[in-house]
């Protein structure tokens, strides 16, 4: 998978297209109030200071307070709260 | 807009609790289903927001893997149908108002009439009523250009007239026709006589034969150049006499005022009649219209149900409030009725001799028989010349 992701990485390089493209993860951070991710993979873990989202391989880990998650699709999801930290593990 | 169509589908709110209650809202997201303001609420609890439609969807999760999800409340949709089931006749009774608000909206109950000065109101509503213009018309079948036409041939005052129609209120804008100055055929044999007396201090004669000079006085009427004219072969031809005449003229005006004035001193009973307006007609709650006081004040209120400028229903009311007053007579403030009536006297002297200017003025202030009487003396200077036609 890890190799999958590479390859997707290298061929969005090669390619100069936008990596989101071909389904790798954005974030997109508004101020420290809105983070919204696309081509997410699912919550692992939901609390007011901790937001653990899969994004693959990889796990996303929101810290903050009062996060809130304000809309969630299939694909996107916009959190709000005061946002302290973005980790990847 | 989005509330209103959140109302219109029905929302609800859920609970989820349990290990891993994110579980739920990973379901929501693959399932297409959409929910929002998910918050924790408390340990292994999550609360969120979405549409009643997909309730059932979200509700066949509870009891699989450990989590309970229990419905907090509704809004709208369903509930908001059932609760008006209960409460049918409101919701036509609003229905109705409604449609009936709508349709009186295309017939005019209101019309308003500005820029008249000559013309009264009552004039031009009934110009504009026998142009189709009326209480309860149809407003939409109206044409403004139609209107303006007929109602300017009717009525030779009006220059022109716009009429907009804005929900059930008519605002007419009216253009008073300007009367056209008098037209002087400087062509017409004719004399330059004394418009008043006095006692001439120069003459510039541009057309005509002088018959005064300079230092002479002459009294109102008095010819002071002659527009029949003799040439040097002995013939005599009219012209149309042309002179600037300044003279020196005096003036003596008067102004009096009674040393008493009749004050109200305090209001001694007050009646208030009502009437309801529907449409043209008029329903009085009271007996009798007539003045019963000699000496009262009145006051008449009309206001129509309307909604600000969207629409006016032709329903309304008219209250009149007559307060009678008793008055007593009172000394009138000698100084400051001086004042005024010097004031008057000297805008008054202006007003008569028009371009000319004052040399002297002199005040006298005397009393007799309960009378305060302001004489205005004045010395001015002025041009007297008028021209007076032949027969």
């Amino acid at each position: 998978m890890k190799a999958k992701r590479d390859k997707a990485e290298l061929l969005a390089d090669r390619l100069d297209i936008p990596a989101d493209a071909l389904g790798l993860t954005k974030l997109s951070l508004c101020g420290r109030s809105r983070l919204l991710i696309e081509n997410h993979g699912g919550i692992i873990s939901y609390g007011e200071a901790l937001i653990e989202i899969s994004c693959g391989k990889t796990r996303l880990i929101v810290r903050g307070d009062n996060l809130m998650l304000k809309a969630m699709t299939g694909s996107d999801m916009l959190i709000c709260g005061r946002i302290i930290s973005l980790e990847f593990e | 807009m989005r509330k209103l169509y959140d109302l219109a589908r029905g929302t609800v709110r859920l609970k989820v609790s349990g290990a891993q209650p994110e579980r739920i809202l990973n379901f929501c997201a693959e399932k297409g289903i959409e929910f929002w303001d998910a918050s924790p609420c408390e340990d292994f609890s999550v609360s969120f927001s979405a549409f009643s439609s997909d309730c059932a969807a979200i509700m066949s999760q509870s009891g699989k893997n450990g989590l309970e999800i229990e419905l907090l409340s509704e809004k709208g949709g369903r509930k908001l149908a059932s609760s008006v089931k209960r409460r049918a006749v409101f919701v036509v009774l609003a229905v109705v108002s409604v449609m009936l608000a709508s349709v009186s909206s295309l017939f005019l109950w209101n019309i308003e009439i500005e820029g008249n000065d000559k013309l009264s109101d009552a004039q031009i509503l009934r110009a504009l009523s026998d142009c189709g213009v009326d209480y309860g018309v149809f407003w939409p079948s109206l044409s403004s250009d139609e209107v303006r036409s007929r109602v300017v041939a009717e009525m030779p005052e009006i220059a022109w007239l716009s009429l907009n129609v804005r929900s059930s209120r008519a605002h007419i804008v009216v253009h008073e026709r300007v009367d056209k100055p008098e037209i002087v055929n400087e062509k017409a044999p004719c004399d330059i006589v004394a418009a008043k007396s006095g006692v001439i201090k120069r003459m510039s004669v541009l057309e005509g034969e002088s018959a005064a000079v300079p230092g002479s006085a002459v009294a109102e009427g008095d010819v002071l150049v002659r527009g029949l004219m003799s040439s040097e072969t002995g013939d005599e031809r009219h012209v149309h006499s042309m002179a600037q005449v300044i003279a020196d003229t005096w003036y003596e005006i008067s102004a009096q005022t009674p040393l008493t004035e009749d004050r109200k001193t305090e209001k001694v009973h007050t009646d208030t009649a009502f009437s309801l307006i529907i449409g043209k007609k008029r329903i009085n709650f009271f007996s009798d219209s007539r003045n019963k006081y000699t000496s009262c004040d009145k006051i008449n209120k009309l206001r129509y149900i309307s909604l600000g400028d969207v629409f006016t229903l032709p329903l309304g009311y008219a209250i009149e409030s007559t307060t009678q007053y008793e008055t007593k007579a009172v000394p009138i403030d000698e100084k400051e009725s001086v004042k005024r009536m010097k004031a008057d006297l000297r805008s008054e002297l202006q007003r008569r001799i028009g371009d000319g200017q004052i040399v002297s003025e002199e005040y006298s202030v005397s009393k007799t028989e309960g009378l305060l009487t302001v004489t205005l003396r004045a010395q001015c200077t002025e041009n007297i010349a008028r021209e007076a036609q032949y027969d």
